[in-house]
């Protein structure tokens, strides 16, 4: 007798085999990340592409790799490189809790350390890993190693200087504002501006448009992009903030090969990204503790020689008041793992520990740094005996240009409830030297180097008080770092054989000069005070009524007012919201509502934002959220003087800098090919 | 996680009902000044104050990430960009991180522009933040002030108690 079998039951038989079927069709593991990034795995197109390499610059491969089922395992990988199979070690470390968020436990991170290629070209890359059950999946990606051709004059010393956060319109303030116009020509122009080869370049990092200045920064030092806020490395899927694929630093590569030193001297506290950048390698740009401690317990694979700026609160132990060391931002190496063992034995890097009580101040003293805490130490070095130098010279940041030079005018803007009320009396540090002064200094220790040296000075705070919006801080902090630059390059002219780069790692909130004010200091006084409505238009003076603002520049080499008649103005299109009086802030960051306590009772203040719209401050709606205004992702300028200047010409990407840097360090200076001349026949 | 808004303005002047002041501890008596080389030193009015009631007035600082039921007070006006620079900041070294009362942790607390006059119980010494930020010295607001209040109860009692210049 025929039983038809009942629908419903037919249907979930049906439905029962088409998930077996699926299941299998799907089953085998996967590589869902390899390293270096590159377009052939991510994208499937062969370029552009995004990993290159000097020839013998070290760099980590690392893949990972999922099981296709919660009951298996990762037993074994390979790389191969052009279908060669690698000799080197492969470190196969199961996640477990050690992975990101949505990383199955099974999965593997396999990886090969410190690994290089001579040979130029394009070079493909496979990851084959085996699975518990015996099958296996491969992954391909690419890297190029870039070609050094043999130049001329080799250079000795390289000098980066990096105006974080100075754009185009950056320099051009302070143009206006130090070297000042007249009939359209400019009077005395920046040092930058005497540079005899400037180009445009590229700033986007590894994952955005909008770079930070980690990638920024590594971009330079080490010709590959990084993701935001890491440095010296590419990204992974753990949860170490120490353990990513390394790449090879040009300051790591020309010690290793050359000999050559490396010093760091920021206004910045020296573990901030850009400093760090230069030397350190990690995926979080934050973790101080970690980042101070590899500076010193790496410096034989960096050769750093010099290291000035502000951030002692990173190097006294735990126990000192004032002290941020701290286990979360640090690092310890497992002895056992070879997934962070092989960083240690492949590079030659330090395991690293978990020591906030460390008193990494006396470390470097006794590692053979002459320390400096203040300019007046800074000034009795005596630099024909010193071969390594830490300067220290802040708790974190350190104050800007305008605050320290107001602090030498012995201009008073504190709260002044007790004793000397100068910005820098406030924060506790009276003595601290400008930019200039440090590079000097610098420059004297690092010119004995047999073997020549990197030098990387930066101006951080170009960057900041931009972020913050404060117009005349950031001013001046480019005044400032130009006159650095016009001694670096007095330097270079003097002796020869040394490359100098000025440029920015990106640029910050979108600065335009709109134009000039069309009052007097007393009349936006008055403006400002009686909250006038129409503040913007009786201010804001455009096209031929802007002028020329004139700043009466001072022995020091800084305005004696920044307060003038008829000041220059400057607007921000990547600014948060904010209110606008066009005055010089007398604080760090303007408390928009009191100018000042002492003059404005505390009682007067008002309480919300259409408060403050009925006194008539000028409140600009922000483009961005939050309360700083934004990087932005335009090009920025990049000049050069010195041998291997020439090479610096055009729009590049900002990868392109460290090969041409490498090339005239190593093989020497060539001409970029649409400048050389035709081959005679 | 619930999170209340303390109103727009918030005049954190948590003194007793009572006209009794507390005695005032200013930024610069922290520490010994100028800062030497090698680390700070906390002065003797800093420690023997610890555990005592004081006030101190300051500028809240500015975060792009505020943490809940805390907020840091500065001797200067300070703009934090955070997801630029990290803990490479512009504070001084004189700090002071305010904390709710601890059944307020889980309140966001508004930047508030001026001087705020804060009165609490002073905490001397390291403490490292679920953030990994270390502080050294924080003010504790007493229960009494804001037991029992809403959000907006809370900002008109702060108002209320705005420090008379």
């Amino acid at each position: 007798m025929y039983h038809p079998i009942p629908a419903p039951l037919y249907r979930l038989a049906a439905i029962t085999l088409c998930v077996l079927a699926s299941t299998a069709a799907q089953a085998a593991p996967s590589v869902t990340r390899l390293t270096p990034p590159s377009e052939l795995f991510s994208g499937h197109a062969e370029g552009p592409i995004v990993a290159r390499f000097l020839p013998g610059q070290r760099f980590d491969l690392q893949a990972t790799v999922r099981p296709d089922d919660a009951s298996k395992t990762i037993t074994a990988a390979r790389f191969s490189i052009d279908g060669k199979a690698l000799n080197a070690n492969v470190a196969i470390k199961s996640c477990e809790a050690f992975c990101n968020k949505g990383v199955p436990a099974n999965a593997a991170i396999v990886s090969s350390r410190a690994l290089s290629v001579i040979q130029q070209g394009i070079h493909t890359f496979t990851v084959t890993a085996t699975q518990s059950d015996g099958q296996t999946v491969s992954a391909k990606g690419n890297f190029e190693i870039v070609p050094l051709v043999v130049g001329g004059q080799k250079i000795k010393n390289i000098i980066i200087m990096l105006g974080d956060g100075m754009g185009a319109a950056q320099r051009t303030a302070a143009r206006i504002v130090a070297g000042g116009y007249a009939q359209g020509k400019v009077v005395q122009p920046l040092a930058m501006d005497t540079f005899p080869v400037t180009g445009m370049v590229k700033t986007a990092s590894l994952n955005s448009i909008v770079t930070d200045s980690a990638p920024g920064m590594s971009a330079y030092a080490l010709g590959n992009k990084n993701n935001n806020n890491e440095q010296g490395v590419f990204p992974d899927d753990t949860l170490d903030a120490f353990d990513n694929p390394r790449i090879e630093y040009l300051s790591e590569y020309l010690h290793r090969t050359q000999g050559k030193a490396l010093g760091l001297v920021t206004t910045a506290d020296v573990f901030d990204a850009t400093p760090a950048a230069n030397a350190v390698h990690t995926s979080n740009r934050g973790a101080g503790t970690g980042i101070v401690d590899q500076y010193l317990d790496d410096r034989k694979l960096s050769g750093l020689s010099v290291l000035m700026g502000g951030g002692r609160k990173w190097f006294v132990p735990a126990s000192t008041p004032g002290s941020a060391r701290g286990d979360k931002s640090d690092y310890a190496f497992s002895s056992t793992e070879a997934h962070t063992t092989d960083i240690v034995k492949a590079w030659g890097a330090a395991p690293g520990s978990k020591d906030k009580d460390r008193n990494l101040l006396a470390d470097f003293q006794a590692a053979g740094f002459a320390y400096a805490g203040n300019k007046t130490e800074m000034d009795a070095i005596d630099s024909g005996k010193t071969s390594h130098l830490l300067g220290l010279f802040s708790h974190s940041n350190m104050n800007v240009a305008l605050d320290k030079i107001d602090g030498r005018r012995q201009k008073g803007q504190g709260l002044g409830n007790a004793g000397n009320n100068r910005v820098v009396d406030d924060y506790g540090f009276p003595d601290q030297p400008m930019l200039d002064e440090m590079t000097t200094t610098a420059l004297r220790v690092l010119e004995k180097k047999k073997e020549g040296f990197v030098l990387m000075v930066e101006g951080a705070s170009i960057d900041k008080q931009a972020h913050a919006m404060d117009t005349e801080r950031w001013l001046l902090d480019t005044i400032e770092f130009d006159r650095t630059v016009k001694l670096a390059q007095a330097f270079a002219a003097k002796r020869g054989d040394t490359l100098v780069i000025v440029t920015a790692d990106h640029e910050c909130a979108g600065v335009a000069l709109i134009g000039g004010s069309i009052v007097s200091d007393a009349r936006l006084q008055e403006l400002v005070r009686d909250g006038d409505p129409a503040l913007r238009d009786k201010t804001v003076g455009i096209y031929e009524t802007a002028g020329f603002p004139k700043y009466r520049i001072a022995a020091d080499g800084y305005p004696e007012t920044t307060d003038i008649d008829h000041r220059l103005l400057v607007a921000y299109g990547a600014n948060s919201d904010r209110f606008e009086d066009y005055r010089t802030n007398p604080l760090p960051v303007q408390d928009s509502q009191q100018p000042f306590v002492k003059t404005q009772p505390l009682a007067a203040y008002p309480v919300d934002p259409s408060q403050r719209d009925a006194q008539g401050k000028f409140m600009i709606t922000g483009q961005v959220p939050g309360n700083s205004a934004v990087h932005t992702a335009s090009d920025i300028p990049l000049s050069a003087f010195g041998p291997g200047a020439y090479s610096f010409t055009g729009v590049m990407d900002n990868t392109d800098v460290f090969f041409k840097m490498a090339q005239a360090a190593v093989k020497g200076v060539v001409l970029p090919a649409g400048l050389q001349a035709a081959k005679q026949k | 996680m619930r999170q209340l808004l303390l109103g727009l303005a918030v005049w954190l002047v948590c003194m007793a009902a009572s006209a009794q002041v507390a005695p005032e501890l200013f930024f610069k008596e922290f520490f010994n000044l100028p800062m030497g080389s090698k680390g700070l030193e906390q002065s003797a009015k800093l420690t023997s104050a610890n555990g005592q009631t004081v006030r101190i007035t300051g500028y809240m600082v500015q975060q792009e990430v505020p943490h809940l039921g805390r907020f840091m007070l500065s001797p200067r006006p300070v703009q934090m960009s955070e997801h630029a620079d990290g803990e490479a900041d512009d504070l001084p070294a004189a700090l002071v991180t305010v904390y709710l009362d601890d059944a307020q942790k889980d309140w966001l607390i508004p930047y508030t522009r001026g001087l705020l006059s804060i009165t609490g119980r002073l905490s001397v010494g390291r403490l490292e933040e679920t953030d990994g930020r270390v502080s050294w010295v924080r003010l504790v607001l007493p229960t009494e002030a804001t037991r029992g209040m809403d959000s907006t109860e809370l900002t008109r009692y702060f108002e209320a108690q705005q420090h008379a210049h």
